[in-house]
């Protein structure tokens, strides 16, 4: 048995040139597709076009992971350049208080969020898993068919999970921030945190469960 | 694995071991060790290893510098404020359709013997009335001259248009123009040695030798104009957007209502967008929703304002009614929810916007209302799609009201809709709660 779980210690190594003003998040480092660890130089001077240079890929990959991989990749890209828009409207008011990464998180995670509250889009990604196997294209297409089956079998259930719970529970898992981060980011509680990646974890297994009993 | 469809949840420290992140360490510990040993928590934890895995084994493709490319242009297409008003409003000239095909020769300047020697070189073209294929103008707009300002689309002559019905190769004199099939061009007439080719819809491909300073060559679509000197590029005028690539020499773009050019050297492309419609602006309002609420309530309340299309409308005061909630304007908000649920078109967001002003009602100590809003959602959808919310808030109220019975019996509704719609746990969570109010 393996714990899931993470205990979190002090932040990954960073390029030495980047020491001075980087935001760095650890690597998982146990996995061949970790995610790259977030490590940025604040722009000196915050536009939306430095902001956009220093972190395109990582709101695409933020985007994407959170969306999952029934999301086409144009409609990744037109959420992406929702988040930037989102980002260019809240720039002004971004005080330095967190750190910009975790802000920029935030505001790509509140925009996903958004964007899945209408039941249409849900819907549309639920389905969209049934051809996911043959058709996805933001995702490579290295898979196996099985890896595939069961990473669609996976997202069938998460997104029956509520958004403000599978965001935690993706932002956690995923990208690896810890409960402090990810309460910055969203602008809630660290106890909050907590609960809704306990409800998520919870609500998962139970929908996985409902899958292997051929629950619908 | 079935270890929860033999053991549903059954273990009383599953709890525990759910969150293990905000145990001290010597109680984590202790729940690892439990977990060890637990037929239900052990396999639960490695189901758990097992879905992060399967999650990791895959990541997103990283973005190519030509997505990056794409994705820029649209947030500045986005970040663009809406120009003035729409081109078409400018003409007010109908022309009768003549249904005939017929070979135009089009030229200008005739009678000038410096004219420049333009000939269709071949291919076949229809006249068109352009009106007759957009909307009808806003009323405001249609009021004539005072649209008519510096920087404003341009009206095109009508009476001009033809359309390509196949590819057509056209000489222009100072350009070789190809036009795709479907293309609707009109050609301006200008000084001697000077060529405006007008590009309603489709694609122009134009190449352009090296011009004498007397000489020029624009196309104009539109929303923007492009100029040359010497060049090889192309033009797509679409109705949300006018496309230009340029494969050699350097090209001067305005778009309408600018009088400073964007200049596109060869292998750039440009795009220029039509003002955002009513349909993306709510769009964008409702994108602000959670980062910036005063700017998704200016947005949408000015789609309101302006009077927008009612299905339109509609959104727009969900969205508004959102903003002001999130903005801590409780009263105004649950006026506005109400007012989506009354609109001609607020059927399908009646159920919501019901649900969500007798929240605010509730939590602002006025249960009797909340709870006649939530009685006018159940008259309207009955069981609906939040059905187990609904219930569960009425049962709420009701248990803050004193009314122990009836919010046991709500409870049980709640629990029934949610079994229904397959939500187990959340009925679980109803029915338990029905039950121990009984129990009292």
């Amino acid at each position: 048995m393996t714990s899931p779980m993470k205990v979190r210690g002090d932040a990954g190594d960073s390029p030495p040139e980047m020491q001075a003003r980087a935001v760095a998040v650890p690597p998982r480092g146990s996995s061949p597709a970790a995610p790259r660890a977030v490590a940025r130089v604040v722009p000196e001077e915050l536009t939306i076009e430095s902001v956009f240079r220093h972190y395109v890929d990582d709101v695409h990959r933020i985007v994407a992971r959170l969306l999952g991989p029934s999301a086409g990749r144009a409609d990744v890209e037109d959420v992406v350049q929702l988040v930037f828009i989102a980002i260019q409207r809240a720039l002004p008011r971004f005080r330095g208080e967190s750190k910009l990464s975790t802000w920029i998180y935030g505001v790509s995670a509140r925009v996903v969020m958004t964007q899945l509250r209408g039941w249409r889009r849900h819907r549309r990604l639920l389905a969209a898993l049934g051809d996911h196997l043959q058709s996805a294209d933001t995702y490579t297409p290295e898979q196996s068919a099985s890896e595939r089956q069961e990473l669609a079998r996976v997202w069938r259930c998460l997104l029956r999970i509520k958004p403000k719970k599978r965001v935690v529970y993706i932002m956690h898992e995923l990208e690896d921030l810890s409960g402090n981060e990810i309460a910055e980011a969203l602008e809630i509680p660290v106890a909050t945190v907590w609960t809704r990646l306990h409800h998520a974890r919870k609500e998962l297994l139970a929908a996985l469960a409902r899958e292997q009993g051929g629950t619908p | 694995m079935s270890l929860l469809s033999n053991h549903p949840l059954a273990c009383r420290h599953l709890d525990r071991t759910l969150s293990l992140e905000a145990c001290a360490a010597e109680e984590r510990a202790e729940a690892l060790a439990h977990a060890g040993d637990c037929p239900v928590c052990g396999p639960a934890l490695d189901e758990l290893t097992s879905v992060g895995r399967t999650l990791r084994a895959v990541d997103p493709e990283p973005l190519v510098t030509a997505e990056r490319a794409r994705i820029w242009r649209g947030v500045a297409a986005r970040r663009r404020a809406p120009a003035g008003p729409m081109w078409w409003a400018l003409g007010g000239l109908a022309v009768a359709a003549t249904a005939a095909v017929v070979v135009l020769a089009l030229r200008t300047g005739d009678g000038d013997s410096d004219a420049l020697p333009m000939t269709v070189v071949m291919g076949e073209l229809t006249p068109v009335d352009v009106m007759a294929e957009v909307e009808a103008p806003p009323a405001s707009a249609v009021a004539g001259g005072a649209a008519v300002e510096a920087g404003a689309p341009r009206p095109m002559p009508v009476s001009r248009w033809v359309r390509a019905p196949r590819t057509v190769a056209a000489d222009l004199g100072l350009a070789r123009v190809s036009l795709s099939a479907g293309s609707v061009v009109s050609l301006e007439p200008r000084a001697a040695r000077e060529v405006d080719l007008r590009l309603y819809r489709g694609t122009a491909s134009v190449s352009v030798e090296k011009l004498a300073p007397s000489e020029a060559f624009e196309v104009t679509t539109p929303l923007a104009r492009v100029k040359v000197v010497g060049t090889r590029f192309q033009v797509e005028s679409q109705a949300e957007a006018t496309h230009i690539r340029v494969e050699e020499g350097t090209v001067w773009v305005w778009e309408n209502g600018s009088d400073k050019p964007t200049v596109v050297h060869a292998g750039q492309s440009l795009d220029v967008r039509a003002p955002a419609t009513p349909r993306e602006v709510l769009s964008e309002a409702r994108a602000l929703l959670d980062s910036d609420a005063t700017g998704a309530a200016r947005i949408a309340g000015s789609l309101v304002d302006q009077g927008a299309a009612p299905e339109v409308e509609v959104e727009a005061i969900l969205v508004l009614a959102d903003a002001e909630r999130r903005r801590g304007e409780a009263a105004k908000a649950a006026d506005l929810y109400r007012r989506v649920a009354e609109h001609a078109r607020g059927g399908a967001y009646a159920e919501e916007a019901l649900y969500k002003c007798a929240s605010l009602l509730g939590a602002a100590g006025d249960a009797s209302a909340a709870l006649a809003a939530l009685a006018d959602a159940e008259t309207r959808v009955g069981v609906g799609a939040i059905g187990p919310e609904r219930a569960s808030l009425e049962a709420e109220l009701l248990l803050g009201a004193g009314q122990r019975a009836r919010a046991a019996a709500a409870f049980a509704r709640a629990a029934e809709r949610a079994r229904a719609m397959g939500d187990d746990a959340s009925a679980r969570v109803f029915s338990e709660r029905g039950a121990r109010l009984r129990e009292r």
